[in-house]
């Protein structure tokens, strides 16, 4: 089910970007968390979005779904909520826009992934770790923290998103997490 | 930011388990022999596995 979802889903968005609807899109959430640390479940399937000057809405109605802006003092610009229908069964699928800053850095660097045949974007692990982090709920930060175990970040990884939490004012929960992760690597 | 439990019988005075460190370990170790794409497509197995156990107990009520 969740393999064709993701087939579908990598189509659609192709021919959306074609038409000029988005401009780029990368996995982020469960799935790209799954890719970067530890394999998990999840129940839905997350894509960060770049869309230019494009209306978010014409997105929306391309794929069947609705978009939803954030307040202007929400962290997120907003989110398109859809679904893939595989045979009886719907997979949520969620589109986010993030603020500008957020969005140049998520995608100045995507690693590609081929699986099924297809080409899968997938956000680095450093930005999906800041990410993890800009979220900020607990499942988030357990992401951020296995990610950070599986990837054994090297004195650059860690310069380079040390410069990114900086810019997006994270800079605080960066340090946290990477206090606990140098403790928990110490103890072992 | 914190990683703690946010239950308190679980939290205090209670040691960590050592041997729920070590099996935490285990997982990453085993994920590390994994490709990127090859914990991918686990995890769209797992996640099709975790949905057909939530119908099969959605079910039962």
């Amino acid at each position: 089910m969740f393999q064709q979802a993701l087939t579908d889903v990598l189509s659609r968005l192709e021919t959306a970007r074609v038409q000029g609807l988005v401009e780029a899109f990368a996995l982020i959430g469960g799935f790209a968390v799954s890719a970067w640390g530890i394999p998990r479940a999840t129940q839905d399937i997350d894509f960060a979005i770049a869309i230019g000057s494009a209306n978010p809405h014409a997105l929306a109605t391309f794929l069947g779904g609705r978009f939803e802006p954030g307040e202007p003092d929400d962290s997120l610009k907003g989110v398109l909520h859809t679904s893939i229908q595989v045979g009886s069964a719907s997979v949520p699928l969620h589109l986010i826009l993030f603020p500008s800053s957020l969005t140049e850095i998520t995608f100045r660097r995507v690693e590609t992934l081929s699986v099924m045949d297809q080409v899968v974007p997938v956000v680095s692990w450093q930005v999906l770790v800041l990410l993890k982090l800009y979220a900020g709920g607990p499942q988030d930060t357990l992401d951020a923290h296995y990610i950070l175990q599986m990837r054994r970040p090297q004195p650059d990884d860690l310069e380079q998103i040390r410069k990114m939490a900086e810019s997006l004012g994270i800079l605080k929960d960066w340090t946290t997490l990477l206090s606990l992760h140098q403790q928990h690597t110490s103890d072992f | 930011m914190t990683l703690q439990t946010s239950d308190p019988r679980l939290s205090g005075s209670r040691r960590p388990s050592q041997l729920g460190a070590r099996l935490a370990k285990h997982k990453i170790d085993e994920a590390r022999k994994l490709t990127p794409e090859q914990r991918l497509l686990l995890a769209l197995e797992l996640s099709d596995a975790a949905a057909a156990l939530q119908l099969a107990c959605s079910n039962k009520r």
